[in-house]
């Protein structure tokens, strides 16, 4: 099938957030487009799939233009789609999945399972995707789960043309090699795919042709020999620095010890299994590793919202383990939520109220349980001030500011008190650049100052900006410590499960992505290298969260 | 015709930024689906509505619309007169009845016959004050408060109890009989939240369980031998002592007056509750983990706890109504009738007054006159006109987006406000 | 460099330790439970004996057995029960034996109450009965499965079943026909869904709000339209409307009523009760079997999933709360056209409740319905049969507020994890990504 777009533009009122996009996938071509978180992909992938309705400008297949009133028009056009936040029935299993919208039935509306089965069994015998039609969604790990996704998305009649929106972002690095082999093979026979992806090397590795947008535009057209750096560029327009002046640390008493860690989620499964770390004041230790290896576990952990199955955690040489939250906060615990909007403010609250948020009850915001309005104001006042926080009054509302403004409450909040230990995780997630870099400086301030910093991150650029020491994070464990000037294929080898001497001994040159014989390790430095993300607008950064909550619905039972 | 309004207005705030005159201001504000406005329209809607029922369910007055054509007057007649006495009737026995008015300033009725519907709207207002209260806070911390019936339940029976067990001068007997009714309904009140807190089950259900397991309570409890009249063979407890029974409010000018001292505290409780949640730490707990509970958790507040304190609260509010039932117009015993649906109205008050104390009172002054009137009307007028227009008002209250559909009122800035909806 | 992604093998152990379940506190509690009993049962129940009687099929049958042993024997078993699933128990077995031992303290606690003087356990009669009072949770709990399956909680199944209450004897009594009545009270009953649809899907307003005030409304209505219809000539008779012919009371099934125990209690019963039944196999098909059915849970597990499949979301929720007014109001009707009885102002007195606990404890499954309307249905009528019986030791009002209990209980998941469906509740918005 040939695709086709021409001037298609997509408005949500004045903010425009597709403008004017020309594109074509040649049948049997894998097609990437490029860009930033907030670039305006997700939009035009829900254009093409008839969720979303062009402002103006057309759709053409095999010349001729189609318009979409909904899903089913594009799944009958011969388009199927993988959705970056998988559309599962958890409860479902894989068959039923597979036939819902499109149920094999025996006549009255009687379904046929049989039939169904039979349907799975085909496909995925066609393309080589091993299933069992009879498994339960919610039990089968994320990589099968996409492979569900991508069974339904052929399971269309005729389906020519497959979406794959951001398919990588929860794979493991094993799961994503095998995803790209998957896609080649496709491709090889006759389908064609939209491949969307900000990670360049997963682009690089798989694509025919390559667009590039930001901003809602196309703004390069590549192939894929261009170099990484040429790519980067033209997906963030401008050069990428994420250099920050800082001093050698000066390391000095351990402030945060943990020992054993183990938590068992209630699933059953051992999130974090025997983690030791230390971070001593004075130095800030990054944790690399690939999303859900235990980062989110161990940093709710170490505030106490979590309770550990075995090992301790000592804070400033006490264990913690009998302290609640508000004790450790008030003992001197900085903590920076990974998810903002759900854990780091609340949004219908003003931003003098989100400032005090763990500091409500105590002297001199609060006094025999009174709330001492004046005192929370010149805080605010204060605390806008030194952070630069855009808003027009202390009483404003969180939700009326920008992401970048919102954390820079958090941070004012976490900064504005006395602490030994801040753990900072994803400080800079949707925030943009002037955000990110006044947040980095402020962390080797609090540094400096002689707290101790345990940083989490998933971009691994953050991680050797910043950090002092780096810890790798894999399965719930410390798989190895290493210095900052570590190159980046150990690290790498370190963050899908290598050990620390394979990981120092490796081949170099395997690094490079050249076919299925790479196995895991390219995939993974495919995920760890992704570009930066900015987001200016406010508006994104709701559907984030929005589209975050969905995908708690979907595969709720694996994170 | 919001459309009509709309389009002018936006291109007059072209130009430049000169005020609107009042009267354009006054008018965009009316075609605006605002709080006051939904809450208006609500309430007008109702009473059409309300008027609409009442032509329809008459035989006469539908008996005339059978010959419409014929004699349209017959009918247009029929149907104001029905509209109109019904309506009088209540507004009388709510507020003001016109014939004492004229035997008043005729000299032939005393102010305390004057006074008489207004005492009877606050008498039943007293309660719904009270548990409007204790549904409203617990709305304000995400927790979907349905159990005020059995707490209020348990509410009287603790303040009977109290009542008529010790010997001790109204000025110690009655605020103990009182806090015995608080405490025994945040007793029970607090179940549901520390359920919630412990495994999870969802307030509502197991609120709903608790009503009911209240309301048998209290039958088998009326029918032990330590709470049932001595005199009275019927489903009636002992009588209060008389120094625990509420002082009358008005009784210099009538004894038959029945607003009794419980409406003074039902005041003093909303005001505690705005000072609580406008002032305290604990009130701005509540508000933070109502909007948000997973942010408060990570501030270090503890969310189970909430729950079990805010539903204690509220649980002592709706404890506090039975109190005043128990030791107000039950002063002559409680019987499975005397708490009637005061419980589920408190939902009802809540909804209307927007979870804000001051709301809430002027909710349950409304509902509660609603109630006298209806009463005292029937049986001209069904009685259950008060449950049905009080059901129509929240219904229209809860769905603003309904009331801007029927009315084609314009969107205001900051969106609708509804209750957010949370699964079990 | 050997790297294992794929989860580690559970050892033979740890699979072993999975197949185990232990309720620690649940177990004692039993166990507890029932060795009281048994212990009371020995010291105060003395020589007193229990009958049992076949009353309806062999009235000249009858068994006794004297009332201690039988009691403590009853209760040793549950307490048994409580032990085993106090220090684990095979997880296949689990359920089997915690509701061999549940049914065994419901049983001693039963011959107990039976062993009072002049009372006789008329199997037949009592088991008869419950199937028939269970017909309200049936039927409710039913119409909450329906909607809730799709993703809308329906907390006005007491409001569904005043109006087919109220509008069943109406029209019956105006037109004569008691099946006309039961099309009149599904209608009514799909009315206030219909209502509660288009407030979920099209305005998106808070269900459970919606459903306490959908109820009000009912309340209000029928007291309403009650009051003005005794004022009107022709319907102010004292039944409040005209009596109904009463010949739906029981439809015998030949040969096969005269069958004991199983003959009156399926063979010998209303319409209502082959429709519940019915119903219950009816629905379990449809959800579990058909197109329908699949679309249905998909929309109330995971809407965006079946939205992105092509299914219309709000429209497959709002003609299934729609629908399910029909099954709620039926079961309106059960209250007046069932019972042969004048309607009367809040007359379903709180059965609605009851119902929706009903669903919960059958986990949101027709068959689960079957079960837990079966169990609040024979709780109902023994709590009725003691009442009238006179002088139970065990208080009528507390066998009545078993059923809550139980459902708190479930819900507080000390029997297990009721698990609602996904987006059971939450108002679907395709604009949301």
């Amino acid at each position: 099938m040939r695709l086709e777009l021409r001037g298609l533009t997509k408005k949500f009122g004045s903010f425009t957030a597709d403008d004017n996009i020309d594109l074509t996938v040649e049948p049997g071509q894998i097609h990437a487009v490029l860009g930033e978180n907030g670039a305006g992909k997700s939009t035009l992938m829900n254009m093409l799939y008839g969720i979303l309705e062009p402002t103006s400008g057309e759709i053409l297949i095999d010349g001729e233009p189609l318009t979409f009133s909904g899903p089913s028009d594009a799944i009958a056009a011969g388009i199927g789609m993988v959705h970056q936040h998988f559309k599962l029935v958890g409860p479902f299993s894989v068959a039923d999945n597979v036939q819902l919208g499109r149920e094999h039935t025996r006549g009255g509306g009687v379904l046929s399972a049989k039939a169904a089965r039979e349907a799975v069994l085909d496909v995925s015998e066609r393309y080589g995707l091993r299933l069992d039609p009879d498994a339960i969604c919610e039990d089968l790990p994320v990589g099968v789960q996409q492979r569900v996704e991508i069974v339904k998305a052929l399971s269309g009649p005729e389906t020519e043309l497959l979406i794959l929106d951001e398919p990588t972002a929860v794979l493991t690095p094993a799961e994503i090699t095998e995803l790209l082999e998957i896609m080649r093979s496709l491709a090889a026979s006759g389908t064609s795919i939209l491949f969307i992806s900000h990670k360049l090397k997963e682009v690089q590795a798989v694509a025919d042709t390559i667009t590039v947008i930001r901003r809602g535009k196309v703004v390069a057209e590549l192939e894929p020999t261009a170099s990484e750096t040429e790519m980067a560029s033209a997906m963030v327009g401008r050069a990428v620095t994420l250099t920050i002046d800082k001093t050698p640390a000066e390391p000095g008493e351990p402030r945060l010890e943990i020992e054993g860690l183990t938590v068992v989620n209630g699933a059953g499964v051992k999130v974090l299994d025997g983690l030791d770390l230390t971070v001593h004041s004075g130095e800030i230790v990054g944790l690399a590793g690939v999303e859900g290896n235990g980062q989110t576990e161990l940093a709710r952990t170490i505030l106490g919202l979590l309770k550990p199955d075995a090992g301790q955690i000592i804070i400033d040489g006490v264990n913690v383990r009998s302290h609640t939250p508000s004790r450790r906060i008030a003992d001197g615990l900085g903590y920076i939520p990974e998810d903002r909007g759900r854990d780091g403010v609340i949004a219908e609250f003003s931003v003098a109220e989100n400032l005090v948020l763990n500091q409500y009850k105590d002297m001199p915001y609060a006094g025999g349980g009174v709330v001492r309005a004046d005192a929370i104001r010149q805080r605010a006042l204060g605390s806008i001030a030194e952070f630069d926080i855009r808003t027009q009054s202390p009483n404003e509302l969180v939700s009326s500011l920008s992401g970048g403004n919102a954390q820079k409450v958090i941070i004012a909040r976490e900064f504005s008190r006395p602490r030994h230990l801040l753990v900072a995780a994803q400080p800079t997630r949707g925030v943009d650049v002037g955000a990110t870099e006044f947040i980095h400086q402020r962390l080797v301030t609090e540094r400096d100052t002689g707290t101790g910093v345990l940083l989490i991150s998933s971009e691994l650029d953050e991680i050797y900006a910043m950090a002092d020491r780096i810890a790798v994070i894999y399965n719930g464990r410390i798989v190895g410590e290493v210095a900052p000037d570590t190159p980046r294929e150990v690290i790498g080898r370190l963050m899908v499960g290598a050990s620390m001497e394979d990981a120092e001994h490796a081949d170099p040159d395997e690094v490079e992505v050249t076919g299925p014989e790479a196995e895991e390790t390219p995939a993974a430095e495919a995920a760890e290298t992704s570009a930066p993300e900015a987001d200016d607008t406010p508006t994104t950064d709701s559907g984030t969260s929005e589209s975050d909550s969905n995908d708690e619905q979907s595969n709720g039972g694996d994170r | 015709m919001s459309n009509d309004a709309q389009a002018p207005a936006t291109d007059k705030s072209e130009p430049g930024p000169k005020k609107a005159p009042f009267g354009v201001v006054f008018l965009r504000y009316m075609t605006e689906a605002n709080s006051v406005m939904v809450t208006v329209y609500s309430l007008l809607m109702a009473f059409v509505i309300g008027a609409i029922l009442l032509i329809v369910s008459d035989e006469y007055t539908r008996s005339t619309f059978t010959y419409f054509f014929s004699r349209p007057q017959d009918a247009v007649y029929a149907s104001r007169d029905i509209i109109y006495e019904s309506y009088l009737a209540v507004f009388e026995g709510a507020i003001l009845n016109l014939n004492t008015l004229d035997r008043f300033a005729a000299g032939t009725a005393e102010l305390g016959d004057l006074l008489r519907p207004i005492s009877e709207t606050l008498l039943y207002a007293t309660p719904l004050i009270f548990t409007g209260l204790a549904v409203g806070l617990a709305f304000r911390a995400g927790l979907f408060n349905i159990g005020a019936q059995g707490q209020l339940i348990f509410g009287m029976m603790g303040a009977l109890i109290i009542g008529f067990s010790l010997d001790l001068p109204p000025i110690v007997h009655i605020p103990l009989a009182v806090a015995a009714g608080a405490i025994a309904g945040a007793a029970f009140g607090a179940v549901p939240g520390v359920l919630k807190a412990t495994t999870g089950a969802h307030e509502v259900i197991s609120s709903i369980m608790l009503n009911n397991i209240a309301a048998l309570f209290l039958v088998w409890a009326l029918s032990t031998s330590f709470l049932h009249s001595d005199t009275k063979t019927d489903l009636v407890s002992k009588s209060p002592d008389a120094s625990a029974t509420l002082p009358k409010l008005l009784a210099w000018l009538n004894p038959s007056l029945r607003v009794n001292l419980a409406l003074i505290i039902g005041i003093a409780a909303a005001v505690l509750v705005w000072w609580l949640l406008s002032k305290s730490t604990f009130g701005y707990r509540i508000r933070a983990v109502g909007f948000n509970e997973h942010a408060s958790q990570t501030a270090g507040m503890n969310i189970g706890r909430t729950y079990v304190t805010t539903m204690g609260t509220a649980g002592g509010l709706a404890g506090l109504a039975g109190a005043a039932l128990a030791l107000g117009v039950g002063s002559t015993g409680i019987t499975t009738n005397t708490a009637l649906e005061y419980g589920f109205d408190g939902i009802t008050v809540a909804l209307l007054g927007r979870a804000n104390p001051a709301g809430i009172v002027a909710a349950a002054l409304l509902f509660g006159a609603l109630k006298a009137g209806a009463l005292s009307a029937q049986p001209d007028v069904p009685v259950d006109i008060s449950i049905l227009l009080q059901a129509i008002i929240v219904l229209f209250i809860a769905a603003p987006a309904l009331v801007r559909a029927i009315l084609h009122l314009r969107i205001p800035r900051g969106g609708l406000v509804t209750l957010e909806a949370k699964g079990w | 460099m050997a790297v294992d992604t794929a989860p580690a093998p559970a050892t033979p152990a740890a699979l072993l330790d999975e197949k185990r379940t232990r309720k620690p506190i649940g177990g004692a509690v039993l166990a507890v439970i029932g060795a009281v009993i048994g212990g009371f049962a020995l010291g105060k129940l003395g020589d007193r004996s229990v009958t049992f009687t076949l009353n309806l099929t062999l009235p000249d049958a009858s068994w006794t057995v004297p009332a201690a042993p039988t009691v403590a024997i009853l209760a040793a078993l549950a307490a048994a029960a409580g032990i085993l699933v106090a220090i684990g128990v095979p997880t296949r077995w689990f359920k089997l034996i915690m509701a061999a031992g549940a049914t065994c303290l419901a049983l001693s606690l039963l011959c107990w109450a039976m062993s009072q003087e002049g009372v006789v356990f008329r199997i037949e009669s009592i088991l008869a009965g419950a199937l028939f009072l269970s017909l309200p949770y049936m039927f409710g709990a039913l119409s909450g499965v329906v909607c809730e399956r799709s993703g809308v909680i329906n907390i006005g199944i007491e409001g569904q079943f005043l109006m087919g209450a109220f509008f069943g004897v109406l029209v019956a009594s105006i037109t004569g026909n008691s099946y006309a009545g039961i099309l009149g009270a599904m209608i009514a009953g799909s009315l206030l869904t219909l209502l509660l649809a288009a407030l979920a899907t099209r305005y998106q307003v808070n269900q459970v709000v919606t459903g306490v005030i959908l109820n009000l409304l009912a309340l209000g209505f029928t007291g309403f339209m009650y009051d003005q219809l005794k004022k009107t000539p022709g319907y102010n008779n004292p039944h409040g409307v005209s009596n109904i012919s009463s010949w739906l009371e029981s439809i015998g099934l030949g040969f096969l009523g005269d069958i004991p125990v199983i003959g009156p209690v399926l063979f010998r019963q209303s319409i209502f009760v082959y429709v519940g039944l019915g119903l219950v196999a009816v629905i379990w098909f449809l959800l579990y079997r058909t197109r329908w059915g699949l679309r249905t849970r998909a929309v109330g597990e995971h809407p965006a999933a079946a939205d992105s499949m092509g299914v219309n979301v709000n429209r497959l929720r709002f003609w299934n709360v729609a629908a399910a007014g029909l099954i709620s109001g039926f079961g309106g009707a059960f209250f007046t056209i069932a019972n042969n009885l004048a309607f009367n102002k809040n007359m379903t007195a709180g059965l609605g409740f009851v119902a929706l606990a009903v669903m919960i404890v059958g986990r949101w499954n027709p068959l689960g319905v079957l079960a837990g309307a079966l169990i609040f249905g024979f709780t109902t009528q023994v709590s009725r049969y003691l009442d009238t019986a006179g002088n139970s030791i065990i208080p009528g009002e507390f066998l009545q507020m078993l059923p809550y209990a139980v459902t708190l209980v479930v819900v507080a998941g000390l029997i297990g994890k009721a698990k609602a469906p996904a987006a059971d509740g939450v108002p679907y918005n395709p604009g949301d990504k």
